[in-house]
């Protein structure tokens, strides 16, 4: 550690900068917030849009009858992966330096697959009959079919959602008594509800200390479950270049790649839009790269594995199906294992440039669009090519669904402008509690940080 | 290409809400009531045979056009997916009247409307499970054979390949 969290401040000050995020919204806030709003709206109306005129109004047709919309879907899950990998994981293994990004990662965490749960929704031909989905006794007088792999999907993603909710708002309970004992009027009584009626005591932080331990145990197995699930969506399919028992791991890998690149993106729009330089420094950029390093690695052998198989066992439809995709879409391709695979293993393996901030903020975005090209490579290109040339057919999606897919960004974004305004987006309590354990010792001539831990 | 109604169908398995069925005739059913259009059974259908209606057929008739709609069948809904059903309302009616006369279904008594306006004869409908019927006799042509059989979908359809002397 050689770039320690900043020390000598006061409890106050600290509470301070650290809340600094919630002070009363400025005119760029609201301009923000509205122009977020705005994008969703022009999505809701593309939604209804469609609704109300079929499905014909989307790019999808017969062979290709899932596009833009599972193609997001996928997506949105992926990036779900952030908040439990970086939060659950490096808070098991005790790794100090997540600290600052925690709640940063399982907002994110929330916020994506909320958006990822409606997609599902929104790609139903039918899609005010959605509740047949649902399993309650029904005047229908029918079960859901539990062999189907959507209602796999369904479970598991609701799942996720309860279980990545608690574990944000579990996280979250010693900072929002923080945040109510220094607000007034609404916001104070809206904490006072939320926190409740946390004191601090010994005997709470116990009962805390063991909950979030538990939470972050429980919560990994359902996340890689979750991702698993949809990659089943495809493999149990016996559709060409979907029919692959490396999918599950390889979409789990995939999804924790798009998370920690997309917990990076953030955390770098935070640190500059808050202002909170001191606290998310270079070291964490660092950390982070080497994550993320270690998943483009193995991202990078997982497609290879997949499509070494394709080339090896060359089945004559799966390497017709690959084919296609190589050369249809040969420009997405490169493109998709340029940002995934080249581009960060070069750059993430340098110390010097993982703690340059503007390249992060390059490296990682790129990743998330690129994850965004494999599903698409994944989904459209089978279906359009598939055992039947009598109807290969391609696809493209029309302005409705690439409004929504818009919306979905915008949405997600406005949900987390909404949530940094108004909930501590910094896990003060613990980044206090690491400034706490955090002494400088005196080394020779110099001060050394030195923490002491449990262990 | 028609539905080539599988025994072992991938379109059912994948259907949440047993939209796709396997009905004891042994047809691969479809109710449209219950379709949600999540187009997950056309996507893993390896015959690309089930269609999704994008389209609103329903209303979209300007009289008189109306009237040429089978009246024997309600026109599918927008956001549902169909299929051939093997013209599963002439199988019912003609099993109604056997039924009320108290016998079995003849063979060749229950014709697809493809089978019926076919004019070469090239396609033939019937009993399977009935050794003697025309189209069970067919099935075990020499000639015969069934579309992607590798994967194990175990179709209902026999396509009689041509060439060769041995003409069942």
């Amino acid at each position: 550690m050689s770039e320690p969290i900043p020390s000598a401040k006061s409890a106050g000050q600290l509470n301070d900068e650290m809340l600094s995020s919630m002070r009363a919204p400025t005119w760029r806030w609201h301009l923000l917030a509205f122009a977020l709003g705005a994008v969703v709206a022009w999505g809701l109306y593309a939604f209804t849009y469609q609704v109300m005129t079929g499905m014909n109004v989307t790019g999808k047709n017969r062979p290709v009858m899932w596009g833009f919309y599972i193609t997001s879907f996928v997506f949105w899950v992926g990036l779900s992966h952030s908040g439990t990998m970086v939060s659950a994981i490096l808070r098991l293994s005790q790794a100090n330096w997540r600290r600052p990004i925690l709640r940063a990662a399982e907002a994110m965490t929330v916020f994506s697959i909320t958006v990822a749960g409606l997609f599902p929704l929104i790609h139903l031909g039918r899609n005010w009959t959605f509740f047949y989905l649902i399993p309650y006794p029904n005047q229908r007088g029918l079960w859901p079919n539990f062999r189907s792999a959507l209602l796999w999907d369904v479970t598991a993603i609701t799942a996720y959602i309860i279980g990545s909710s608690l574990f944000l708002y579990l996280g979250m309970l010693p900072d929002l008594a923080v945040a109510r004992d220094r607000s007034e009027g609404w916001r104070r009584k809206l904490y006072t509800a939320l926190a409740m009626g946390w004191r601090g005591s010994a005997h709470e932080w116990l009962v805390y200390r063991k909950a979030s331990t538990l939470m972050a145990a429980l919560i990994i197995p359902v996340a890689v479950s979750v991702h698993s699930i949809v990659a089943w969506d495809f493999a149990v399919t016996v559709v060409p270049g979907w029919h692959s028992t490396i999918f599950p791991p390889y979409f789990v890998i995939g999804a924790i790649t798009s998370g920690v690149a997309a917990v990076i993106s953030l955390m770098i729009i935070i640190r500059r839009a808050f202002h909170l330089e001191e606290y998310l420094t270079p070291l964490h950029f660092d950390n982070m790269g080497k994550l993320l390093l270690v998943i483009c690695l193995l991202w990078s052998y997982a497609y290879f594995v997949d499509v070494n198989i394709t080339w090896y066992a060359h089945e004559p439809i799966e390497w017709e199906v690959f084919s296609f995709m190589a050369d249809k879409y040969t420009p997405l391709l490169l493109l998709m294992l340029f940002g995934n695979s080249v581009l960060p293993i070069t750059v993430l393996c340098f110390k010097k440039l993982r703690r340059n901030i503007g390249l992060m903020l390059v490296v990682s975005v790129l990743i998330n669009v690129c994850m965004f090209i494999e599903r698409y490579l994944i989904i459209v290109p089978s279906l359009s090519h598939k055992n039947m040339p009598f109807i290969w057919h391609t696809y493209f999606p029309s302005w409705v669904e690439m409004s929504i897919a818009a919306a979905a960004f915008a949405g997600f974004a406005l949900l987390y402008t909404l949530f940094a305004k108004y909930f501590p987006i910094m896990a003060v309590t613990d980044v206090r509690a690491l400034e706490v354990r955090q002494t400088h010792v005196p080394l020779g001539r110099t001060k050394v940080p030195s923490i002491a831990g449990e262990e | 290409m028609l539905c080539q109604h599988c025994q072992d169908a991938p379109c059912e398995p994948v259907c949440p809400v047993y939209a796709s069925y396997h009905n004891p005739d042994g047809l691969n059913g479809q109710v449209y009531n219950r379709c949600v259009g999540t187009r997950y059974c056309g996507n893993n259908c390896p015959y690309a045979v089930r269609v999704f209606n994008f389209y609103d057929h329903e209303h979209s008739w300007p009289s008189p056009l109306n009237n040429q709609l089978s009246p024997d069948i309600t026109v599918r809904s927008r956001g549902v997916m169909e299929k051939c059903s093997f013209c599963i309302q002439r199988i019912r009616r003609a099993k109604e009247e056997a039924k009320a006369e108290g016998r079995m279904i003849k063979d060749g008594e229950v014709q697809t409307a493809c089978a019926q306006t076919c004019p070469s004869d090239a396609l033939v409908f019937g009993n399977m499970a009935d050794p003697e019927s025309r189209v069970a006799r067919l099935s075990r042509s020499p000639r015969r054979f069934r579309l992607l059989e590798g994967l194990g979908t175990h179709p209902s359809i026999y396509y009689l390949k041509g060439g060769g002397r041995e003409h069942v």
